[in-house]
């Protein structure tokens, strides 16, 4: 597919048409500016997953036909996972979880940890890369600097203060905040060095950019990374961890049951190799199956397209922020670091807390941003600059059930499929936000969402019933 | 046409034709139910329809989000009801699939120090692994006929009175389709000071499952099922039960959406359910379960149940007419109201994996052969003795399944017929007759393949390419 026909997917995004009620009255088509929560999918990988349901079966030691089918594309969906992250094919296992958290808890349960392992991660993490380390060894955060990018200098430092202790390093590959793209295989290498292996956790990024794990021998080779479908336009409850077989197999994997076993008597079990030992239970077989036909996607339209349109719609968005009057932009707000971040936009509007700026956007020009802290809440914390006492007093507060007023930023993420004119309506709707130009809203004292005063709440039952016909 | 009938042409791939080994094709006839299911086409549409709407669902502000939040929830509350979950005292965690659950819950439940876990001899192995890192466990034994020995049972909760946390036994036999009598054994396990969990993977598609109120003595505290047996199969599962038996300290799985704020050293972790569903949850999956109970809702489970003991009945009439056939488990017709349509037996002389490659290769027939994942149920079955299970072991963990002793399944849906009960037995009377091709074992799995014949290439009936605008 040439460069410029990515214009040709958007209208193969399923569900892009939808009409979004506004609350003058009317509708305006729905504006998807939430990729880096959850993408949509597209016509040819919902077709491709609804063609494969007439051969659906299980996968495991049938000897009917269908068995034999969904068995076969089952092991090829695996193949063009592990082709697409360049895993190495003797050194690697491809398992599938059900998304990227899962992945992340997996690894932290079969990682060979010692009693005083370290895993240094870093304050930009979403919590499911930060979460499932505490459980397992002392963890140690590399800080940011001031734009919200890595500190390399701190990292090392960090690498170095607990030298031969530090077992695992795991950094995300982008952040789901601001976008900033880190430097994994420069990571990897300092990592290597330092005798530890490295995670990446390439939920954000591997929609975006291309992930190479690279030879075993390469020291620059990324040990496990981790993914999801659900970000990857495959919303079929699937993920992915991907990494060395060795570092994988303890005595008894993680979770038992059917598929794990051979031979199961009343008082001893033959455990099967990976990646079926960590499969345990009938697989996501449809999630694999729509992951690899939306690698195909990705891949006919090709990297350089992708980065090209993203790259243009990123710019041309930072520009328009820049010229509302109280728009503050945090992690890169230059058009000149385009090479290092993806097209997530982190910002907040002076006088109006995120929560009602996303719901602005929501009910007045159908707008789907998101707001809050993007389970990533010391990063954020530290994005907003706020003071420890204040941290525990939002803690205090938290602990009531009380989550309004609890400081937030708005996102606006953009997929393959967007074009300027979904920036537009992003951009036009701050515009008006920003001179006032908006309806009036309450917040929820509990949840803190705010609720356009004197509207009926929606009803999501005039859409969708769950009713077959 | 009844709505059974009308619902078969809805299957999604009823049509599929697959290649004989004579040449030719015939309709795939698909008896491998126990093991998945395959959906129906009005799913389908209501999962494409979703997709339109498909966004993350937490704490969203947009407009899809919040029919996406709201299509979860809605998925979720159809589920507790068709389970008859109590909605104040049970949650309903979507997971992946009966074995995560049945995990989870073992990770979960307040095991105490000293603590016993009931379960049975014919139990998945979902059932029994997962268990017996927690606590020691206690297998009830079985009658001849494979049925639960209720006696035992009995025998041995009263043994270890005091010390039975959990009782855990499933629905219904995945190998023999006997139905346990869940709340008699809900009764005896609470009379005992023990809770109970039900695995209902077989069950939750064959007959109506009704956890009850707190306080019922035969309630069931917990129950897991699949989506991918109960004509869902879009990777969801689900774990209901007693919410405050599930909530320890910290979740199962830590991350995204379990936690109310994280900072660099403490966390404020959210309530059941979100607390159990880390990171993106299974929202298609859902969606689509809750479809399927709709569309069972439709159908009835008074027609299902009839249908499908119709569809047992015929079929155990015409095996008992074949020669050499020994079915395991309950053979009698006259009342079916304790067993499922899965039917496992074996033929003199003529190995498992043979006969089930015979069925597929000659009479395009998807049945399944092997242990079913319940070993020890499968040997004692067999009358294998524990010497034997123990050279077995050996040779198993020489990488040798090749000797492995196992049964062939059969196993309806609610949209197979009588047709697909003929092909079946008509193809099995050929094998008994000795009138099939020849087949070459595998040295190392005894999987059973045509002798000089090519390998069947999957790639010439399905590939991943997407299909691209032009």
């Amino acid at each position: 597919m040439p460069a410029s026909e990515i214009e040709k997917l958007r209208s193969e995004t399923v569900g892009i048409e939808v009409e979004s009620p506004l609350l003058g009255g009317g509708t305006r088509q729905f504006v998807n500016l939430d990729n880096a929560s959850s993408t949509p999918t597209f016509r040819p990988v919902m077709n491709k997953v609804d063609e494969f349901m007439r051969f659906y079966s299980n996968v495991a030691r049938g000897t009917g036909f269908k068995s034999q089918v969904a068995s076969w594309t089952f092991e090829e969906s695996r193949r063009a996972v592990a082709r697409f992250v360049k895993a190495d094919p003797t050194r690697d296992a491809v398992i599938f979880t059900r998304n990227t958290t899962e992945s992340m808890n997996r690894l932290a349960v079969l990682f060979p940890f010692k009693s005083d392992s370290v895993v240094l991660t870093t304050t930009m993490e979403h919590h499911s890369n930060d979460l499932p380390w505490r459980q397992r060894a002392q963890v140690v955060h590399a800080r940011v600097l001031a734009d919200g990018s890595l500190d390399i200098e701190d990292f090392t430092a960090k690498l170095n203060q607990y030298r031969g202790r530090v077992a695992l390093v795991a950094v995300t590959g982008a952040s789901n905040v601001t976008g900033w793209v880190n430097p994994v295989h420069e990571l990897a290498r300092l990592a290597h060095e330092a005798g530890a292996h490295i995670v990446i956790d390439a939920a954000q990024v591997a929609p975006h950019r291309p992930i190479d794990m690279r030879k075993p021998d390469d020291p620059e080779h990324l040990d496990f990374v981790a993914f999801s479908g659900h970000k990857t336009y495959a919303p079929y409850g699937i993920g992915v961890l991907i990494g060395s077989k060795d570092l994988l197999h303890p005595p008894v994997p993680s979770l038992v049951g059917g598929g794990v076993v051979d031979l199961v008597t009343l008082d001893s079990i033959v455990w099967r190799g990976l990646p079926s030992r960590e499969e345990a239970g009938t697989p996501g077989v449809v999630g694999a199956v729509a992951l690899a036909a939306a690698i195909a996607v990705i891949e006919s339209v090709g990297w350089d397209a992708i980065r090209r349109h993203e790259d243009a719609l990123t710019s041309h968005t930072l520009e328009r922020l820049s010229q509302i009057p109280g728009v503050t932009v945090y992690g890169s707000a230059s058009t000149t670091d385009l090479s290092r971040r993806l097209g997530v936009i982190a910002f907040n509007l002076e006088g109006r807390s995120d929560a009602l700026v996303a719901a602005i956007m929501a009910h007045e020009a159908g707008v789907g941003a998101r707001c809050g802290l993007f389970c990533a809440h010391p990063y954020v914390i530290t994005l907003l600059d706020l003071r420890q006492r204040e941290v525990e007093r939002i803690r205090d507060q938290i602990v009531l059930g009380n989550m309004a007023g609890v400081p937030g930023i708005v996102r606006a993420s953009f997929g393959m499929y967007n074009d300027r004119s979904d920036a537009d309506a992003l951009c036009d709707s701050l515009t008006a936000i920003s001179q006032g130009k908006h309806a009036a809203y309450q917040a929820d004292p509990r949840t803190g969402e705010y609720r356009p005063t004197g509207h009926e709440r929606l009803r999501p039952e005039d859409y969708f019933s769950l009713n077959p016909r | 046409m009844n709505p059974i009938e009308s619902l078969r042409a809805e299957v999604v791939g009823i049509d599929v034709q697959v290649p004989l080994l004579s040449g030719g094709t015939r309709t795939y006839v698909n008896l491998d139910n126990a093991s998945s299911t395959p959906t129906f086409r009005p799913i389908v549409e209501k999962v494409d329809e979703f997709l339109r709407y498909y966004s993350n669902v937490a704490r969203g502000t947009g407009f899809k989000s919040q029919i996406a939040s709201w299509a979860y929830e809605e998925s979720r509350n159809i589920i507790s009801r068709f389970v008859g979950a109590d909605p104040r005292n049970d949650t309903v965690i979507i997971t992946r699939n009966t074995t995560e659950s049945l995990n989870r819950l073992a990770a979960l439940f307040p095991f105490k120090p000293g603590d016993v876990i009931l379960t049975t001899r014919m139990e998945h192995s979902s059932n029994n692994l997962p268990w017996r890192r927690r606590a020691p466990i206690v297998q009830a034994g079985l009658n001849p006929d494979g049925s639960l020995d209720l006696d035992d049972f009995a025998a041995k909760l009263k043994e270890l009175r005091g010390r039975v946390a959990l009782v855990t036994v499933t629905g219904a036999s995945n190998v023999t389709g006997w139905v346990n009598p869940i709340h008699h054994l809900a009764r005896l396990a609470h009379e005992a000071g023990a809770r109970i969990a039900v695995d209902a993977a077989q069950i939750a598609p064959h007959r109506p499952i009704d956890m009850r109120k707190r306080g019922d003595p035969e309630r069931l505290d917990f129950v897991a099922f699949s989506g991918h047996k109960t004509y869902a199969p879009y990777g969801a599962g689900i774990l209901a039960g007693d919410k405050s038996m599930l909530c320890p300290s910290e979740p199962a799985l830590v991350g995204g959406g379990v936690a109310d704020l994280v900072t660099p050293h403490s966390v404020v972790w959210r309530d059941l359910p979100s607390r159990e569903e880390a990171g993106t949850p299974a929202v298609v999956g859902a969606v689509a379960i809750a479809a399927a109970i709709n569309l069972l809702g439709t159908v009835g489970w008074e027609a299902i149940m009839q249908h499908e003991a119709d569809l047992t009945r015929y079929a155990l009439t015409r095996l008992s007419r074949i020669p050499g056939i020994r079915v395991h488990g309950k053979t009698r017709t006259d009342d079916l109201q304790d067993r499922l349509g899965t039917i496992c037996f074996s033929m003199d002389g003529k190995p498992a994996q043979l006969v089930a490659a015979v069925l597929a290769y000659e009479a395009g027939v998807g049945a399944r052969c092997g242990q079913f994942c319940a070993h020890p149920y499968i040997f004692a079955l067999l009358g294998i003795s524990d010497v034997e299970a123990e050279r077995l072991y050996e040779g198993a963990s020489c990488g040798s399944l090749a000797d492995m002793p196992g049964v062939v399944r059969a196993s309806f849906g609610l949209y197979n017929d009588e047709s697909d009960v003929d092909a079946f037995c008509d193809s099995l009377e050929a094998v008994a007759r000795g009138d099939h091709a020849e087949y070459d074992a595998d040295p190392r799995t005894g999987e059973r393949r045509p002798k000089g014949r090519p390998r069947l290439n999957p790639a010439d009936y399905f590939n991943l390419s997407p299909r691209l605008p032009e």
